[in-house]
Parts: C-alpha cells; structure tokens; sequence
C-alpha cells in the first residue's frame, strides 16, 4: 500500500529546537543600555599603546586615569567588521569547525588547576601529563568540537609555562587549540610561531588559523594590557580571540541578571571595539562565563540556573550582533 | 542545555569540577554522552511526510498484538530519531548488576578514559615542526 503525497508548494519547517530568551525589544535595550555605559561611564585600559589606538579610532581617552569613553558609532562599525563566521581550522583539515549563527557544539573546560587522578581519585594538582591526557581524549571524542587547554601544567618553569603548554596540546590533537592562559606579552608571537611552524609560515595562518586564545577583560569594566596584547597580535595574522567577560552578578555586577548582561557586553564589545581598531576584520570570538556570585556562599556555582540563563542570554546576545558565540554550559 | 537551546556555537565546560578548579576524566567521558543527548534536543522533531509515518501507522494498525518494534520504519530511523545513553546505563537494576558488577557510572568513565588514553595515538607533527616548537618553548627559558 502507497499513498502519494506530493510537495506542497509552500511548507515552513523549522530546523532545530531552541528556546528564545529576549523579545527584540529587549535586545535591543540591552545594546542601548551598553552604549550608554561605553560612552558615558567607559572602559579602563592599561596600555598605552592600545589606550593610542582607541584615541586614533575615535575614543575619548584620558591618559591620567586610563579611562576609554567609546563612541557608540565606534561599536556599531566593530560589529559590522568582525566576521560573523569563523571556522576553527584543524591541523589535519579533517575537523575543521564553523562557528556561526545557532550551530552548537562543544568543548573542554579550561583551565583547571587540579585533577582527580585517574588511578587514585583523588584531587591534585594538574601537570603537563594531564594536559597531555585532555589533548589525547578530546582528540578522540567526537562532541569536543574544538580543544580548549584543559588545566594547567604546573610543573613547567613559570615565565615558559603557557608555551610548554601549547607545545603539549599542539603535539597532542589535531583539532583546533584555544590557549586558555596566555600570560606573558613576550610568548604570545612564540605561540604564533609554533603555528606558523606548523601550517608554513605565518601567512599562511589566515587561511589555516588553528590555533586561537582566550583573553578575559577584568569586571568591572577593565581591559588590561595582557588581553589588549593578545587580541592585537593574534588579529595581525588572522588568528581568532575569544574575548570572554566572566562577570559575576552581584559582585563585580549589579545582581540582576539584565545589569549583569550590561556589564558583560561593555566588556566584551569594548575588546571587540578594540580588536577591530587594531585590525578591522580580525576574528573575534563572543565569550562569557558570567554567572551568579553566590552571595550566601561567597563562591560562584557554575551549576546554578542563573548560570543557564546568563549564557543563553548571551548567546542571543552574540546572534542579534552576528558574532560567533563560546559560552559556559557544560 | 540552556545555551544550547540558545544556539551557543562553543559550550565550554566538558570535564570540569568545583566551579572550574579541578578536571576530571571520569567527568570529560559523561559530558561527552550528555553533549551528544544535547545535541539529539537541540536537532529538534523533524515534521516530514516520511517521519509522520502516517502510512506506517495505517499498515500496523491498531489493537491487541500490533506493535512497531518489527517495522522497517523502525529500523530506517532508530539511529536518527533515539539517541543512546552511552555510559549512562538504562537497564533495570538486575542486568546492571549483571553486565557491570555493579560499577557505577563515575568508576565505569574513569576506566573508558583509561582505555582510550593507552589506545589513541593522535597523529603526530612532523619531527621537524616539533623541534621548530620545541626551540621556540626553550627560547622563552
């Protein structure tokens, strides 16, 4: 038995389930109240050479204190320039990741500083062994869309510790690497080199950008020079940064959820602001791991609902900016 | 779940303990079957002709003894449409008892770690690119 049942000439289907947090009112409210923040209050910038660089972009600076008032046009034009696709190259070519729109995928935490050992289980401190072991089975695990530097190899010598650990997670996977804790100014072109070394060369980066790092502004409202130093050297060559705010609501933010999302996105867009100021064009990445200050507790529970809430806010947040999005969750 | 319904494109937190401070292999290889139970929510109900099954539904029939379980629809779109629990084990207690000895699922990750961690080999860089790396970690000493 077979019916026929031809094509309709019209059938709206819908891809995917999703919830839907702001109405486009709110976002937009959201986006104006930020506006209002960047331009009336502004942002703290630490280095000279980027304080220059918002100065020549337009910026009111006022070099005795640091402060950076940004233009709202400023932040208008940033989010047009930065390209609302990135795809996270692998080394091998084979998981090759486009972040982009409401695709969803996954990857590791990082970085922690201590472990359960797998033959004990027990806590203790993290090692370069451990790094070795993230990078081997997230390589391995089809849902780690890309490796992000899981813990910290703290056996390694402090000032050459975040290279030791790129030269362990770039030996040990072949998907795309995010440097979790760039912490010298000095390495971040050696980080740059390796994949250079790796791809042929450092032109070659912008169509194989495989590797990427992560950069957190300070909450409140601060960017300092570590963070500036990143984004301006990996957007020289193409490589994307995720400029992630881990603002905490009720502490370094207003407790409500909608001011903590204010504060957030002040944060985040004046690195993107700054990111496209140094290079326009350069791939940004729209990060958060904003969540609750537990004010009972005085800790920050990432397995709290509020933790749910602020990062799908924020993942609206990146779509209505048509900004690739890296959020907490898992 | 939340950022995934959201449409997050990077959920990061796979392995992690204590707010951040501590990873766990055990936990990396559970989120690892959540992820993939996620990504089955975020895929959503397809509304297609083929998956109303409407046709199938008539040829069963309804009543006493008709069941799905032998239809080739079943077997067409079991993979697309159920995702499996992987390490969360869904027998009833007796088989758990029975496969497992009664490991539970945080000892039965920690040892699934184990086994892909001495069978994976990632592929390697090339000998010269991993000196070129090398140099360039010795030269920040």
């Amino acid at each position: 038995m077979m019916t026929v049942r031809n094509h309709r000439a019209s059938y709206l289907h819908k891809e995917g389930f999703s919830l839907s947090m702001f109405t486009p009112d709110e976002l937009q409210q959201i986006h104006l109240a930020t506006l209002e923040i960047l331009w009336e209050e502004g942002i703290h910038v630490n280095s000279k050479d980027a304080q220059d660089i918002f100065k020549d972009g337009g910026a009111m600076v006022d070099y005795s204190t640091g402060k950076v008032k940004i233009r709202p046009y400023m932040v208008e034009d940033a989010i047009k320039s930065a390209p609302s696709t990135i795809i996270m190259a692998s080394r091998d070519g084979k998981h090759d990741y486009v972040m982009d729109g409401s695709r969803v995928g996954f990857t590791t935490f990082g970085a922690g500083v201590s472990v359960i050992d797998l033959e004990t289980g027990n806590p203790r401190k993290s090692c370069k062994q451990d790094l070795i072991n993230t990078a081997i089975l997230g390589d391995y695990l089809d849902t780690v869309s890309v490796y992000s530097h899981a813990v910290s190899a703290q056996d390694c010598p402090t000032k050459s510790c975040d290279l030791h650990e790129a030269e362990t997670f770039l030996n040990n996977t072949t998907k795309h690497c995010m440097h979790i804790d760039l912490a010298h100014s000095g390495n971040i072109p050696k980080y740059i080199d390796m994949a250079a070394a790796i791809v042929g060369g450092r032109d070659k980066l912008y169509e194989r950008p495989i590797i990427s790092a992560l950069t957190c502004p300070q909450s409140p409202l601060q960017l300092h020079k570590i963070s500036t130093d990143i984004i301006a050297e990996l957007g020289r060559v193409g490589l994307p940064v995720n400029i992630l705010s881990m603002a905490l609501s009720g502490a370094t933010t207003p407790v409500s959820i909608a001011g903590t999302l204010v504060v957030h996105n002040a944060e985040v867009l004046a690195g993107i602001v700054f990111s496209q100021l140094a290079n326009r064009g350069a791939p940004v990445i729209y990060g958060s791991s904003t969540t609750s200050f537990d004010l009972q507790h005085g800790s920050a529970p990432v397995g709290s609902p509020e933790l749910g809430i602020c990062n799908a806010g924020v993942a609206a947040l990146a779509q209505f900016y048509n900004l690739p999005s890296y959020v907490a969750g898992t | 779940m939340m950022a995934a319904l959201a449409g997050a494109n990077v959920i990061y937190g796979m392995g992690m303990l204590e707010m951040g401070v501590t990873f766990s292999y055990a936990q990396l290889l559970l989120d690892d079957a959540i992820a993939k139970m996620v990504q089955r929510v975020v895929s959503g109900v397809d509304v297609t002709d083929d998956l109303l099954a409407v046709d199938v539904i008539k040829e069963v029939g309804g009543g006493q003894g008709k069941q799905f379980l032998t239809c080739q629809h079943t077997v067409d779109f079991m993979r697309k449409e159920q995702v499996q629990g992987g390490l969360f084990d869904r027998s009833v207690r007796q088989t758990w008892m029975a496969n497992t000895g009664g490991k539970d699922v945080a000892e039965r990750a920690n040892d699934t770690a184990k086994e892909i961690l001495s069978n994976h080999k990632p592929e390697p860089l090339e000998k010269t690119v991993q000196k070129e790396i090398r140099r360039l970690v010795e030269s920040a000493e």
